[in-house]
């Protein structure tokens, strides 16, 4: 039997004319991500118009143009495979909302993909303070994704075409942010590439005899190659979390005849079996597992990235919520939180944030107002170093760490601990106005034992 | 583009007439278009010039006006159409800029660079704010696929997905759909769709979607992506 290759969620960030769609596209088309019989009555219908010699260019477009018309599903998911990864690409659109779907989503990033563009003018563009560069990457460091991979596209477009020194120009722009974000920079491998002529994509070119190779210092060994299909080969798997202990944030609750009481949610961490005495919380209810199923297939157990559904005994579905967390009540049970503090950055908000601002947090699947109760502290977002005792407002561009306390009752847990329940998007006058990440909790102790 | 001489009367007179339909120089938050704007001026405006001296004590109400968004240009490109900058002395205080640059400014600049660098990069922006205003503005669309969760398994998906349908707006384009099953007889409906950024938001989507309350639970987004 053939093994099942490790999933990987990439994540294509760079400035608007970085030739990232174009990049993605090479790579979603010569790696087995378009299905093969429409590929073939698009690469028929480019002979017959005489256009083979623009096939590839011809094809994304119609492929685009497809997608434009939403009339595919299976399109809008773009996968590809490497030798060893499973891998689904998103293209991140400059959209006002994706950064909080990139946070809470189903979908979370393992690996960062920086498209940067070194035509002319286009690479200082897309730097400039007004380009979109240095805030995917700041954000995407800031959520957690730690492995970055640079390409520097157009290399066909550098005057003269693939020039040497226009690679290392970029290289050391781009390698003075990142370390500034906070990446360690030897372990960022750079790949001049064309993503439109393919230079240095799946195959490596011969049009860059200076170029050495990248390389990527890392734990265990360095990885060298000079593809970008082979930095993505050679990205390290995502850390498996199935020794942790269970948390499993509900998205819906059902009643089902003759079944019963059935959450559905994604495992993140630990592992789900029947038999299992959960804890819901901020429910505050136990109850035990009695099956588990996944598309209407029953399971002896769940694992982290699971989608599924369980039936649970004696508990309506009026007490469960989405929002709840759900945890084994014999290994870290989920508990409340009276207050936590996180580090935010202030994305967009248009005045000041003072203490008792109180916008809607949306972390996992919870949704809940919460009072930003302490400025604790403002910190410089490279350095982590302090800059400034108990500020009194922060603005846009500002990073610090808070004291928040939820109005009603929440489950979130520390980022170190659990990545997805400790990052959040504070959401405010329907836009993204801060994100975080959650450094540590003050559990509820339980009205029960003081009262 | 400009607005005259910003340090003489009819500059202000211009800028107060620019300013009497528009809270800022460009868009609807404070930029670094303000500040430039901001920093040419040689005083107060006076206080019959109301939207101009309105401006004024709003952006003079920013501590730290070199942390706020946006690129400065040179004046000439701000302002009504039709009218060129003639402010004498127009550079821009640079210097304090500098200074606060490393604490404030999210993506401050890497490195003191020197004149000839800088003066090269500023020629290739030039270049690159020339070719770009040649291409045709491409309007900035995602791909949606969202899940639409029932409340059990008797809910009519049918009945569901044409609700979802019936909502229409502007910039939203239905695409196709497909029921997936959860579990124990609960299917979700998975439909795709195109939005335009500037006009369709998640949350709008949400909002609308999740309002047929006897049909939907839930929405989540299952995918996103530029088209």
């Amino acid at each position: 039997m053939v093994k099942e290759k490790t999933h990987v969620n990439v994540v294509i960030i760079g400035h608007v004319d970085s030739g990232k769609s174009t990049t993605t596209g090479h790579l979603v088309y010569k790696c087995g991500g378009v299905d093969q019989r429409r590929l073939e009555k698009f690469e028929k219908a480019a002979a017959e118009m005489g256009k083979s010699s623009f096939k590839f260019a011809w094809v994304l477009d119609k492929l685009k143009a497809e997608r434009e018309r939403g009339m595919t599903i299976d399109i809008s998911l773009m996968k590809f495979n490497t030798q060893r990864y499973s891998m689904t690409i998103i293209d991140a659109p400059g959209h006002r909302d994706f950064i909080k779907n990139m946070i809470t989503g189903t979908s979370q990033a393992d690996v960062a993909l920086l498209v940067v563009s070194a035509a002319q003018g286009e690479y200082e563009a897309g730097v400039s303070r007004s380009g979109q560069t240095r805030e995917h990457a700041l954000l995407a460091y800031t959520l957690g994704v730690k492995q970055i991979i640079v390409c520097v596209n157009k290399m066909d477009l550098t005057e003269p075409p693939f020039s040497q020194k226009r690679f290392e120009e970029v290289v050391r722009g781009v390698n003075g942010f990142l370390k500034k974000i906070g990446y360690e920079t030897g372990t960022v491998p750079f790949v001049p590439i064309s993503g439109w002529t393919g230079e240095n994509m799946i195959t490596a070119t011969q049009k860059m005899p200076w170029f050495q190779g990248w390389k990527s210092r890392r734990r265990g060994g360095n990885a060298i190659g000079r593809t970008l299909l082979e930095v993505l080969d050679s990205i390290q798997p995502p850390v498996r979390t199935i020794n942790k202990p269970l948390r499993l944030p509900l998205q819906d609750v059902y009643k089902i005849g003759g079944v019963g009481t059935v959450p559905v949610g994604k495992i993140e961490t630990g592992v789900l079996k029947p038999g299992m005495t959960l804890m819901f919380s901020p429910a505050k209810i136990t109850a035990e597992v009695k099956s588990i199923e996944m598309h209407h297939q029953g399971m002896e157990q769940g694992l982290p990235g699971h989608n599924v559904g369980f039936n649970i005994k004696n508990v309506a579905v009026k007490n469960l919520r989405r929002g709840d967390v759900a945890g084994n009540a014999q290994q870290d049970p989920p508990t409340d939180v009276s207050s936590f503090e996180a580090q935010v950055i202030i994305l967009n908000h248009p005045g000041k944030v003072k203490a008792g601002y109180s916008p809607v947090l949306d972390c996992h699947t919870a949704h809940v107002t919460c009072r930003f109760a302490e400025l604790k502290e403002k910190i410089d977002r490279r350095t982590g170093n302090k800059v400034e005792d108990d500020p009194q407002l922060l603005i846009s561009g500002d990073a610090a760490t808070v004291k928040m306390i939820p109005i009603k009752p929440m489950c979130v847990e520390s980022f170190f601990s659990y990545p997805s329940l400790g990052r959040f998007a504070a959401r405010d006058l329907k836009q993204t106005v801060a994100v975080g990440v959650i450094k540590s909790v003050v559990k509820e102790q339980g009205s029960k034992l003081k009262a | 583009m400009g607005f005259g001489d910003l340090r003489a009367a009819s500059g202000l007179k211009v800028l107060n007439g620019f300013l009497s339909e528009r809270s800022y120089i460009e868009g609807y938050v404070p930029s670094q278009a303000d500040v430039a704007v901001f920093d040419s001026l040689s005083g107060t405006p006076s206080a019959d010039l109301v939207h101009a001296l309105r401006w004024y004590h709003h952006i003079l109400s920013y501590s730290q006006r070199s942390s706020l968004p946006g690129v400065k240009k040179p004046l000439g490109q701000y302002g009504p159409p039709g009218l060129a900058d003639t402010t004498s002395g127009s550079a821009p205080s640079a210097p304090k800029e500098e200074e606060d640059d490393d604490d404030i400014d999210l993506f401050g600049s890497d490195e003191e660079e020197d004149e000839e660098a800088e003066r090269l990069k500023e020629e290739r922006l030039a270049q690159y704010a020339a070719k770009k205003s040649k291409k045709p503005t491409i309007i900035a669309k995602s791909s949606l696929l969202l899940d639409v969760k029932p409340w059990d398994d008797e809910t009519d998906m049918k009945q569901l997905e044409a609700l979802v349908r019936s909502i229409s707006m502007e910039g939203l384009l239905w695409g196709q759909s497909k029921l997936l099953p959860v579990g124990y007889g609960i299917q979700k409906l998975q439909i795709n769709c195109v939005i335009e950024d500037d006009k369709v938001g998640t949350d709008m989507l949400e909002e609308q979607i999740t309002a047929f309350e006897d049909f939907v639970q839930s929405m989540d987004v299952a995918a996103f992506n530029k088209i």
